[in-house]
């Protein structure tokens, strides 16, 4: 009677100890998986939110300036406002790709990236383009590297800024450069003069793109089925096991 | 109409992110899907030019790089599995046999 009130007693005893295990388990990942663990990420992430922040506000400026202009220039301001609501989540996704931790997450940002430029292409008269870039790279490419990154282990830990300071510093100086360059190509007085020729219905279109590629392009087209061909029959060369190797004569 | 401009300025933003993370991160996995960015954002610069000009020629080459970036990432992605499975780990810093 007694030994098995201990008994039962350790085994409650022990649940608890089970219990509490699950506890701090259940919240490290919790901590793990809040932000602000590594300085390195925090910097990024408010960096891209900046970036993001900004886009309203050049979209709120441009947006003036074609008021300003005229109403000729004013009747694409519905497209413009497309423009910048796809645009900028596609930054977002970008950010989010190169910050998150889990290579799942960065892969369904990038997922979402990909398909904001298939929305941008589709802005630009490319409907053709538009479809192959949401089938082969947001379905096949992908779907490959989401089933990659699920037969691997990965780290648990990642220091994004890591201890590469020269990288770091190419990527700030690259950072600055690409302001510099694009502030005045964005926002200055020539921005509103360069505007793009009309173009025919069917510009872009799969007959279009159909007729370049097998005429025109015939040989580089053969070319990339080569490549591919290549790439398929390398990927598998490269995977195959030590053992298969001396396999056939 | 949107200026071309603004897509040059959208696909720079897209190249510099991707460089960034091509850079800084050590995963070799979202090493792959930034270079993988940076070929986007070459393909919007392609498109946008073809759009520029009228000519559709662009929209041929950008066609070509996407093909191309698909052989890209098989190849690299059996890479980086057969590195797994010898070495055990996708940390950029961690490989580097060929060094030796």
């Amino acid at each position: 009677m007694t030994i098995r009130k201990d008994r039962r007693q350790l085994s409650s005893h022990r649940r608890a100890e089970r219990g509490a295990q699950l506890a701090s388990r259940s919240e490290r990942a919790g901590t793990h998986g809040t932000r602000g663990a590594s300085p390195g990420r925090l910097t990024l992430s408010l960096l891209g939110g900046g970036l993001l922040l900004l886009l309203p506000l050049i979209a709120l400026a441009q947006d003036a300036r074609y008021v300003a202009a005229g109403a000729e220039a004013k009747a694409g301001g519905g497209m413009l406002w497309a423009f910048y609501i796809i645009g900028a989540l596609t930054v977002a996704g970008a950010v989010a790709t190169i910050t998150r931790r889990n290579p799942i997450t960065a892969a369904m940002c990038l997922v979402g990236t990909l398909a904001g430029t298939a929305g941008i292409y589709l802005l630009l008269h490319a409907t053709f383009l538009a479809a192959m870039q949401v089938l082969v790279y947001a379905g096949a490419i992908m779907v490959l590297f989401v089933f990659v990154v699920m037969s691997v282990e990965h780290p648990e830990e990642e220091e994004i800024l890591g201890r590469s300071y020269l990288n770091l510093g190419i990527a700030i100086a690259v950072l600055i450069v690409l302001f510099l360059r694009l502030f005045p190509l964005v926002m200055g007085p020539e921005a509103l003069q360069i505007r793009p020729p009309a173009v025919a219905q069917d510009f872009g279109s799969v007959t279009h793109i159909g007729k370049l590629l097998f005429s025109d392009y015939i040989f580089p087209f053969e070319a990339i089925s080569l490549l591919l061909l290549v790439a398929i029959v390398g990927a598998v060369v490269i995977n195959r096991r030590r053992g298969e190797r001396g396999g056939e004569a | 109409m949107i200026p071309i401009t603004h897509f040059l300025g959208l696909a720079a933003v897209l190249f510099g992110l991707g460089l960034i993370g091509v850079l800084l991160r050590r995963n070799v996995l979202i090493v792959l899907m930034s270079v993988e960015l940076m070929l986007n954002a070459a393909n919007l610069t392609l498109i946008t030019f073809a759009r520029a000009h009228g000519q559709s020629h662009g929209q041929g080459f950008a066609f070509f790089v996407m093909a191309l970036a698909a052989a890209e990432a098989a190849v690299g992605l059996a890479i980086v599995v057969a590195v797994f499975r010898s070495r055990r780990t996708v940390h950029v810093d961690e490989i580097n046999l060929m060094k030796k």
